[in-house]
């Protein structure tokens, strides 16, 4: 190290104070403070130990700092200045309590350990210190170790320190922003979620409205094919085509009825008592005309129809030949039901004209005869009794729900 | 000649399980000169076939209760009964020719009666050649 000894400032033993020489700023505070006021007394006095811990520290480039005797004295080198902030100015050889007031009880137990002869470390222990002003937190990684003097006894502090606020500050901004981060994504993650859950259940609604469409134009087209069919056996039964349109469109208007009843239950279920009303009403003239009777029973969808239909027949038939005819004729409708499922409907008219079997079979016997029972998978007997026509349909009530109307 | 042949030896099995449309076309297919019997679902269907051999055309609706629908009666049949010829008829299902047993017909439902006596007679005409 030619450098060294070459330098002017270097010290020699013959001077007393050569161990302040240099030492930056502060070897030049440590020279012009009166330490004659101080328990050290003047520094040509100093113990060697003292003097060698002073030319340690001030010939460093780390911050460091150390409290000396009983009063504790600030002496530290330039690189710890920074440190002091707001307390720079006279810090040096100011005691410790006086100098640090603001944190001296929190550091008080870590000199006390160095005094009982034991180092400490602390890593970003964080300390309440006025700078600017105003209190700040602060953060530092420090050790505290006891400095021996010329007798052995600890009669000083050395502190090495590294101020870590920034860094900590810094880490801490990062955890907010990274916790900021994450509560971002949890909401974005809740909102998308959210916007899934829509996003389902338009799909959901949009789902159901195109089966109920398919389910609507299923109905439509069967309801179309049964137009068809009674328009189709109109033809083929009528004896001249203003009697078919006549048929035709009476028959439709039937279908019609039955249908209003199904739509207002959803095309489940009709109650039989409500079918057999709707169908005779075109055909009343008066209040006595009519007896119906028979338990309440829920109609599944195409038995509706099916029996609408052949009630339509009936009432028409009776209305030309039958007890529907005169004036004095009376029809009685019942039904009832026996064991599991199955069912009888009664149609039997009294006081009507005397009538004799028919000799062609029309549309209306065919459909009531070999027709409707297919409804209920069961049988029809069509009586003409002199004393009044009979209608029987025996069969069996089919379970409500099953729709394949 | 097709003319020539006595169609009422031809049996047409019609499988529909609404009664009035059953009867339509029952009696659109013996107005033809065909021979018609009913079911109103796959299993009476599959009866009738097992007891008459004069059937040779399947003509099914396709959504039926029971066992089967009229897609699957119609395959179940082509397999057991390979030369039975088979027409599906629907007014809710768009059947895809795919769906279909081959040389299987389809009509919309509702159908022109024309169309399906023309097709019969197709099949009548195919069967006396």
């Amino acid at each position: 190290m030619p450098s060294l000894t070459e330098t002017p400032s270097t010290p020699t033993r013959r001077e007393p104070l050569a161990f302040l020489a240099g030492g930056g700023e502060m070897g030049r505070a440590i020279r012009g403070f009166d330490w004659t006021a101080t328990a050290l007394g003047p520094p040509a006095r100093w113990p060697s130990a003292l003097k060698t811990i002073t030319r340690t520290v001030l010939s460093s480039r780390q911050p460091m700092c150390f409290w000396w005797g009983p009063e504790l004295l600030q002496f530290h080198n330039d690189a710890y200045v920074p440190m002091l902030a707001d307390r720079a100015e006279g810090a040096i050889g100011t005691p410790f309590p006086v100098l640090w007031a603001d944190v001296w009880d929190d550091v008080r137990p870590l000199v006390e350990e160095a005094f009982a002869g034991r180092g400490t470390w602390m890593e970003n222990l964080p300390l309440l210190m006025t700078r600017q002003g105003f209190p700040q937190e602060t953060f530092w990684t420090f050790s505290y170790s006891p400095l021996h003097g010329d007798g052995g006894e600890v009669e000083g502090v050395l502190n090495i320190v590294t101020e870590t606020t920034a860094a900590i500050l810094g880490r801490r901004a990062l955890d907010a922003a990274n916790a900021a981060l994450v509560r971002a994504n949890g909401s974005l993650a809740e909102e998308f979620g959210k916007a899934q859950a829509a996003l389902a259940a338009q799909h959901e609604a949009e789902k159901r409205q195109r089966l109920l469409q398919h389910e609507l134009s299923h109905r439509m087209k069967n309801t179309l094919s049964m137009v068809q069919a009674v328009v189709t056996q109109s033809l083929r039964h009528a004896s001249n085509m203003t009697d078919a349109a006549q048929m035709a469109s009476a028959r439709i208007q039937a279908l019609g009825r039955a249908q209003d009843m199904l739509t207002a239950s959803d095309w489940k279920a009709s109650d039989i008592l409500a079918v057999v009303e709707a169908s005779v009403t075109p055909h009343r003239d008066g209040d006595a005309r009519f007896a119906i009777s028979g338990p309440p029973i829920d109609l599944e969808a195409q038995q509706a129809m099916g029996l609408a239909l052949a009630i339509h027949e009936l009432a028409t038939n009776a209305a030309k030949y039958g007890a529907l005819s005169n004036e004095g004729g009376t029809v009685t409708i019942s039904w009832n039901v026996s064991g599991q499922n199955g069912f009888r409907f009664l149609w039997r008219e009294a006081g009507g004209p005397r009538i004799e079997t028919p000799t062609r079979r029309g549309f209306g016997s065919r459909l009531t005869e070999r027709v409707v029972p297919g409804y209920f998978a069961g049988e029809a007997v069509l009586d003409y009794a002199p004393s009044g026509f009979c209608y029987t349909l025996d069969g069996s009530l089919k379970a409500i729900g099953r729709d394949h109307s | 000649m097709g003319s020539a042949f006595d169609r009422s030896r031809i049996s047409i099995l019609v499988v529909e399980d609404e009664p009035l449309l059953l009867w339509d076309a029952i009696d659109l297919i013996e107005e033809a000169g065909f021979t018609a019997y009913g079911a109103a679902n796959a299993d009476e269907a599959i009866a009738l076939l097992e007891t008459h051999a004069d059937i040779r055309v399947l003509f099914t609706d396709v959504d039926m209760p029971g066992s089967m629908d009229g897609l699957r009666l119609a395959h179940a049949v082509k397999n057991r009964w390979p030369p039975v010829t088979i027409i599906v008829a629907s007014g809710h299902v768009n059947v895809t020719p795919e769906e279909l047993p081959e040389h299987g017909l389809f009509f919309r439902k509702p159908y022109p009666p024309t169309s399906v006596i023309r097709a019969l007679n197709g099949i009548a005409d195919r069967l006396s050649a």
